[in-house]
């Protein structure tokens, strides 16, 4: 078995050196930058509530306003906005999906397009165990890059939230940790299964970007619409609501905010009701000037409250298990499907 | 086990066999309901022109292509039903020589050791080694001629009893095809094996078979040992059969002459005074044997001739 994941390693040795590369340095690049945040020492009273930066852009909110305080966060500004972490941050995102197609497309693509696989299939005898071995042989490797860019991501959400456990918020969860081992792997076996069906790399590889493109674009919106979305709860005590001078907007940056409700006097009521009951409280006056305006109940507290509805930033381990779990499933589906079609195909 | 001893008990002696075999690409039929028998311990040259199905037919005892109808059992085994069973016990040599770019010719021979149970590394290594390939050498910078003997090391270093060559030499020199076909003679004189080679030049693997199978147009043209096809077939520049003769094809011979292969009963040949075996004058060389029954092929769909 060492012999082959050793050859199958060697066979792509172009693909294994450039994806290790890219992996390690990414993560190394993520480290860096987050240790430059890190060493600004950046008051976290400086910082808005919960920890999310509030620049000079948005001034007053949350930030204390005081001179060094405004330096300090001229100073993170910048880091958060120079090139550098702008280019590591986006390159994060799609590392895994590029590395895994980078490893994934040829590993039957190549066999077939080369001519080699009418050998090692006629070698092999059974091309389910051929697979098998080969799929393990790169998942043994990729699977520990894969780790070390999670690690990273998530020390980097350390550095940018610094008083929030980035396993206690749902800011960017999708592009961070654990799930990136997972869309990592997932990519990996779609392309594998791209490879099998079509046999030839290079078209392979367009199909897989357009794919795994549209997978990842398309992804949080269903999976927020219709798999989270049913389980969502009320985020902040309607009752509540009014006293919360502003600071819940921060607090809800933690959160997946999914959807507004209407609560009047700590229930829920429907959009309707609370649209019936403006219209029964509102009042059209008209102003010395002759200006006509509506008056409303003189309380702050008083009528319908919209109250966000949603997950909460503690059920990250929850939602990061299911959406793995999610992504695990498809790349199992995906094996199984190069699985099945590496047995039926042609070897040329 | 169940499979080997009930196909085993059908099919002594027979190391390849194909039962009314067809093989259709859309509209275009490869193999025409082919019937063949393969003896152990036989090399058999698979000899056609292109197109004619040589190297379906391999294809379909490597469970490469699965036959629209009939079937093909390699000692006893149905490849398409048993593919792990049936290609354990058969070494495949293809068309191109396959290398893998970047891997050593060691480094080959040790992945044919990891996919098969049997390899033997060393009897691989130790023919590599006689020919002066170097083990350290990338695979990918070997001449055609290395390339072809680094395939078929690997197909004898499976030790199978049934050897599958899909045309190795029709890319190499005379030299390599020389040195080919004499390390494929001496290695199966050695391991008794049961050997398929397909070649669409005949005196190419003339040296090395003692049978012919002719294929042509996906049906079997002419199938004996190769020393029937010499004795049982006369060649004449006139429409007059020799004695007992049944004309089989024509093809034009050199100076546009027109020749005509004749199947005749066969005779021992004449001896000749130093006491080997002599040559009638008429007798047709292997080439044109395989000459007049393309030609027929061509000419006269249907005709019988076995």
């Amino acid at each position: 078995m060492r012999a082959r994941i050793f050859l199958t390693l060697k066979q792509q040795r172009f693909e294994t050196i450039a994806v290790t590369v890219v992996c390690l340095a990414l993560a190394a690049g993520a480290g860096y930058e987050a240790w430059r945040l890190f060493s600004l020492h950046t008051p976290l009273n400086c910082l808005g509530q919960s920890g999310f930066y509030v620049g000079p852009m948005m001034p007053g909110q949350g930030a204390a306003g005081t001179d060094p305080c405004l330096l300090a966060q001229q100073q993170r500004y910048g880091v958060l906005n120079s090139l550098d972490m702008n280019l590591i941050r986006t390159l994060l995102v799609f590392a895994p999906f590029v590395s895994g197609i980078a490893i994934g497309v040829p590993l039957v693509a190549r066999e077939v397009e080369q001519g080699t696989a009418p050998l090692s299939w006629a070698l092999a005898g059974s091309r389910w165990h051929w697979l098998v071995s080969k799929l393990v042989a790169v998942t043994l490797f990729f699977v520990p890059l894969l780790i070390a860019l999670a690690v990273a991501t998530d020390f980097l959400e350390s550095a940018l939230v610094p008083n929030v456990d980035p396993h206690a918020t749902l800011d960017s969860y999708g592009l961070r940790g654990v799930v990136l081992v997972f869309w990592g792997l997932a990519a990996f076996s779609g392309t594998v299964a791209l490879g099998t069906l079509l046999g030839r790399t290079l078209p392979a590889v367009f199909l897989a970007l357009v794919i795994c493109g549209f997978v990842r674009v398309a992804w949080e919106p269903l999976m927020n619409r219709e798999v989270l979305a049913p389980s969502a709860q009320v985020l902040v005590d309607p009752t509540k609501v009014s006293d919360q001078n502003g600071t819940m907007w921060n607090d809800l940056q933690n959160d997946l905010v999914f959807r507004w409700a209407s609560y009047l006097d700590g229930k829920p009521i429907s959009d309707q009701e609370a649209q019936d009951w403006w219209n029964t409280h509102m009042q059209t006056k008209v102003d010395a000037q002759g200006n006509v305006y509506q008056e409303g109940p003189s309380q702050p507290g008083q009528g319908p409250q919209s109250v966000p509805m949603g997950l909460p930033g503690s059920m990250y381990w929850p939602v990061v298990v299911f959406e793995s779990g999610f992504l695990f499933a498809g790349a199992l589906f995906c094996g199984a499907v190069a699985l099945v079609w590496v047995e039926r195909r042609r070897p040329y | 086990m169940a499979i080997d001893q009930a196909s085993t008990a059908q099919t002594e002696g027979v190391a390849l066999q194909a039962y009314e075999l067809t093989k259709r690409f859309r509209k275009k039929v490869a193999l025409d309901a082919v019937d063949l028998a393969i003896p152990a311990g036989s090399v058999t040259a698979l000899v056609g022109p292109n197109g004619a199905g040589k190297t379906t037919l391999i294809r379909v005892c490597m469970a490469f292509e699965r036959p629209n109808r009939g079937r093909v059992e390699v000692e006893g085994v149905d490849p398409w039903r048993h593919r792990s069973e049936a290609l354990r016990r058969v070494g495949y040599v293809p068309q191109t020589p396959a290398v893998y770019r970047g891997l050593s010719v060691d480094d080959h021979l040790a992945m044919a050791r990891s996919l098969h149970k049997t390899f033997d590394t060393e009897y691989a290594r130790r023919r590599l080694n006689q020919l002066g390939i170097p083990l350290d050498q990338r695979a990918d910078t070997l001449s055609g001629g290395q390339a072809a003997q680094l395939g078929l090391a690997i197909a004898l270093g499976t030790r199978a009893k049934v050897l599958l060559l899909d045309e190795p030499l029709a890319n190499l020199d005379p030299l390599a095809r020389r040195e080919f076909i004499q390390v494929l003679i001496d290695a199966i004189r050695q391991d008794g094996s049961t050997a398929l080679l397909s070649s669409h030049i005949v005196t190419d693997v003339e040296e090395a078979c003692d049978r012919l199978v002719i294929l042509g147009g996906g049906k079997v043209l002419l199938d004996c040992p190769l020393e029937e096809a010499r004795q049982a077939h006369k060649l004449t520049d006139s429409a007059a059969p020799p004695p007992g003769g049944v004309a089989v094809g024509s093809f034009a011979g050199k100076g546009l002459t027109r020749l005509t292969l004749w199947r005749t009963p066969v005779e021992p040949a004449e001896p000749r005074p130093d006491g080997a075996a002599g040559v009638a004058p008429d007798t047709a060389s292997l080439e044109e044997v395989v000459l007049g029954y393309l030609a027929a092929g061509r000419g006269t769909a249907g005709l019988q001739l076995n």
